[in-house]
């Protein structure tokens, strides 16, 4: 068994707990985008109705649109799709400051061009996000994450703001520490998962490119063709060093000092043991040098599922498979 | 199948209306050919469209394809009125299904038209040959496309 192997058959059903320290509050599926539409204004029954005729009429002429005019029926799938797509946009649009009377009495046609406006300024700006992303990408030969950054901007090419605006890119194989909700649809997917590849390629350029494939083979041996997140074994070898206050910076964990981190964890609870070890990463991000809140708070994020997989392999004794040497 | 969400409920009642209003309008022409349907039969046909849009699942925002079918129909020789409404709710059916087997890749109109030539020419008047043999060749080609200079391969299509 390898030690991803290891790992993901202990942190299975932790992920969850995980990542909510990560998720937006502004998260909403596109199906949900009416209900929250309701709620964000809240429509009287009649407003309600109005608001119901409008979206009909708007669903209608964009079903139109799409058909051309020598069609009168669609397919189900792709009235919904259309309806989704128009939902994120109009909520888009709601987003940035439209108000109530606009949605009612002003019209939903003007409402969708308005959304579709900010979601073209926001496509130019993350696909700037994107070549910024790739001037930095730590170069560790791995197949599925260097070529999602290649690939990544195809999306930007694809991206239909005027049909399928909620719809995401299908060319992502390598994921973030924490995955972005589901719920996060469209352009603002993409820009939530640039931020997270961003904080992760920032981290692992703090340290030396050898040590990193070092002891990414060392985590997986075929670390090149296996599909795995680059920064966590990184991230889980910097907190065992800065656990027993060492450098972090070399990456590598002796016997000696993993049986340090064993004397220092054991006895303790699990929230003991994730309060050392958002420590840990504090500490680990201050000597790399890595201060910015949204990014620590982040890593922080991301390590929580760790405290788990410690009590774990505290009870068998052996923290060799978390910890890892690579030298 | 995914649905439409239940908020459009009385938007889609609104079109059933509006679909029994323009095929009232059409009896006035089709008198002149000796059809015409009657409220009983406007409102059963309207009741199969809705269950023909389900099947096939597809949507629709206006009063429907039935106008189109009637006008594009109502010549035909071998139309009569005993058989009219029945025939209607078969070629409306049809209409759907193959709408969406074909992928959306012919528009209503030469779908239609398609429709109309074979059932006067070859199928004689008989909506069964035309929906399981010609319309189903037809999408066939429609989705693995097909060599017009391969006369073996074409089937019922030319």
């Amino acid at each position: 068994m390898t030690v991803v192997e290891k790992n993901n058959s202990l942190t299975a059903g932790e992920n969850d707990n995980n990542l909510t320290a990560w998720r937006s509050e502004n998260d909403l599926t596109a199906s949900e985008s009416y209900n929250s539409l309701l709620t964000q204004f809240s429509f009287s029954e009649s407003e309600q109705e109005k608001l119901i005729a409008g979206l009909w009429e708007l669903l209608k002429m964009q079903a139109g649109k799409y058909n051309g005019i020598d069609s009168t029926s669609i397919t189900i799938e792709k009235a919904q799709d259309i309806l989704e797509s128009m939902l994120y946009t109009i909520g888009v649009a709601t987003e940035n400051g439209a108000a109530k009377e606009e949605i009612l009495n002003g019209s939903l046609s003007l409402l969708l061009d308005r959304g579709r406006e900010i979601l073209k300024g926001k496509q130019k700006s993350v696909k700037v996000e994107w070549k910024l992303l790739c001037r930095e990408v730590p170069y560790i030969p791995n197949v599925y994450f260097l070529s999602t950054m290649e690939n990544l901007g195809l999306f930007f090419d694809s991206y239909d703001i005027y049909f399928a605006a909620h719809h995401t890119s299908e060319s992502i194989d390598y994921w973030p520490l924490c995955p972005i909700p589901e719920t996060v649809k469209g352009i603002s997917y993409i820009e939530e998962y640039i931020h997270r590849i961003q904080i992760e390629n920032d981290y692992l350029n703090c340290f030396e490119r050898e040590d990193v494939i070092s002891l990414c083979e060392k985590y997986v041996p075929d670390y090149r063709e296996a599909l795995f997140n680059l920064c966590e074994p990184v991230l889980t070898n910097a907190i065992g060093l800065s656990l027993i206050g060492k450098e972090v910076q070399g990456l590598h964990i002796s016997a000696e000092q993993r049986e340090d981190i064993y004397q220092m964890l054991i006895g303790r609870t699990e929230k003991e043991i994730c309060d050392m070890i958002k420590e840990s990463v504090l500490s680990a991000c201050r000597q790399i040098g890595m201060t910015a809140e949204n990014e620590t708070d982040y890593l922080v994020g991301a390590a929580t599922g760790l405290g788990a997989r410690i009590r774990e392999a505290l009870k068998h004794r052996d923290l060799s498979g978390i910890f890892l040497s690579f030298l | 199948m995914a649905d439409l969400p239940d908020i459009f409920k009385s938007q889609m009642g609104l079109a059933v209306v509006e679909a029994k209003q323009e095929i009232r309008a059409c009896n006035e022409f089709t008198e002149r050919f000796g059809l015409k349907l009657s409220e009983e039969e406007i409102t059963e046909l309207v009741q199969c469209r809705a269950d023909a849009l389900k099947s096939s699942g597809r949507v629709e925002f206006g009063g429907g394809i039935l106008p189109k079918l009637i006008y594009a129909f109502c010549d035909s020789p071998y139309l009569e009125q005993d058989s009219y409404e029945a025939t209607l709710a078969q070629l409306q059916e049809a209409f759907y299904y193959y709408k969406t087997e074909a992928l959306d890749f012919y528009t209503d109109d030469e779908l239609i038209e398609y429709m109309v030539c074979v059932f006067n020419g070859r199928a004689q008047g008989s909506a069964e040959y035309l929906i399981e043999t010609s319309l189903d060749a037809l999408c066939r080609y429609a989705r693995d496309g097909y060599d017009a200079r391969n006369a073996d391969k074409a089937g019922d299509l030319f």
